[in-house]
């Protein structure tokens, strides 16, 4: 055989010489981008006139925290790096609702989506957990990140055990990867939207050495390095002790 | 001001993204689709991605996302409609090879195939590829890895079915 990989970019070079630009391709993407924008701004528009609600959320959100109780998860800075995150009008923390397709330009169709959480991770990057329905059936927990208004999308996570946008839950877990602009990193954050309530977390890579995660809201976040083994586990609690202990459900 | 641009842009890379997604979808017809809901995307955006160093690799990042997601919502259809066929009886000469290789690329999932795309055809970097599929290095090279492992393995097979073995 011919070396494979001199035969594979033989063959695609010449599979793709068959496909011809289609027909008014500017004047089509035009006219359907024009829509999207439409639909965009009308999405804006509405989380304007919603983040007064998310104003009055945030207030009691702060109120709560001001109450202590603890916060290991740091709020939205400024300070190393602008951020410009299209959902900066959305509430943080759990907020179960269905997404506003236009919110989500760039992604799948997702119309019925479900937000389950959305935060900033601790260096400063915002992200939103949600179930996409689109995906597959079970629905699978779905990661998108933003930085200075550019959508990173992190890996699927496997398919929970019970995640349904309308089921009760023990834990969505989604991993993603720290990304800049121009760089992609080694580095995993481990989201895990653990049940409402949820008051500790912890991370075993090898099933015997557990480190905790930082939990607000009942979600976890934690920073870990490469990719999750096989072998890891998830400890959650709530006030009443821990109600799940078991493999992590990533693919 | 921001169609003339849009209008520049696709003027010279719409049909390369056309024959990307062509490598991506493996059908003319999607491909024409797929490129088009790209470039609408691209476009609704296009103020953003016109500032960016390289509006390509945004672009491309949205193809990929739209190809991934497109074939998860079809996969079942194309479990019936479009398996793979390998002429293993025919796999003599050069020709033989290429188609062989053509249908293993085509069966990959798609992310595996998008990476060999990227790879292959696009010549893209590791960090590039990553980019495209939002994913880390490390699991475009897994990617790539798998991919590769796979198109050897039914080589082999398909090597030893026609030669009786005797290798």
């Amino acid at each position: 055989m011919t070396d494979l990989d001199e035969l594979i970019r033989e063959v695609l070079t010449t599979d793709a010489q068959t496909q011809l630009q289609p027909d008014r391709l500017t004047e089509r993407s035009m006219r359907l981008g024009q829509r999207l924008r439409h639909r965009r701004r009308l999405g804006l528009a509405a989380a304007a006139l919603g983040s007064v609600t998310a104003l009055v959320a945030g207030s009691l959100v702060i109120a709560d925290h001001v109450g202590g109780h603890p916060s290991n998860v740091a709020t939205v800075s400024t300070a190393d790096q602008p951020q410009t995150p299209w959902w900066t009008a959305w509430p943080k923390g759990r907020v179960y609702s269905a997404a506003p397709g236009a919110e989500f330009m760039t992604a799948p169709p997702l119309d019925t989506s479900k937000i389950y959480a959305s935060g900033t991770l601790p260096d400063g990057t915002d992200f939103v957990a949600y179930l996409d329905p689109s995906e597959s059936d079970p629905h699978q927990p779905q990661f998108l990140q933003g930085w200075n208004d550019i959508v990173d999308f992190g890996e699927a996570a496997g398919e929970g055990p019970q995640a349904g946008p309308d089921a009760t839950y023990l834990s969505l877990e989604s991993p993603t990867y720290q990304t800049g602009r121009d760089n992609v990193g080694t580095t995993q954050w481990l989201v895990v939207v653990g049940q409402p309530g949820t008051t500790s977390a912890s991370y075993s890579a090898d099933g015997s050495t557990w480190q905790p995660m930082a939990v607000d809201d009942g979600i976890a976040v934690l920073q870990i390095p490469g990719i999750a083994p096989r072998g890891a586990r998830i400890q959650l609690s709530d006030a009443s002790g821990e109600y799940m202990n078991g493999p992590l459900a990533l693919p | 001001m921001d169609d003339a641009s849009f209008q520049e842009y696709v003027a010279s890379r719409g049909q390369a993204l056309a024959r990307m997604a062509y490598l991506l979808s493996g059908s003319h017809a999607d491909a024409d689709d797929l490129v088009q809901a790209a470039l609408a995307k691209a476009y609704a955006r296009w103020p953003h991605i016109s500032t960016l160093d390289s509006p390509d690799a945004y672009v491309r990042r949205i193809l990929a996302n739209q190809h991934v997601s497109w074939w998860r919502s079809r996969r079942r259809e194309r479990l019936t409609d479009q398996t793979p066929e390998v002429a293993v009886g025919d796999a003599t000469g050069a020709r033989a090879d290429a188609d062989l290789v053509r249908a293993g690329v085509r069966a990959l999932p798609p992310r595996q195939r998008a990476a060999i795309v990227f790879r292959y055809f696009e010549d893209l970097d590791d960090a590039a590829i990553a980019d495209a599929l939002g994913c880390s290095v490390g699991t475009v090279r897994s990617q790539i890895s798998r991919a590769l492992a796979t198109l050897r393995a039914q080589y082999e097979l398909a090597d030893l079915l026609t030669s009786g073995g005797r290798s």
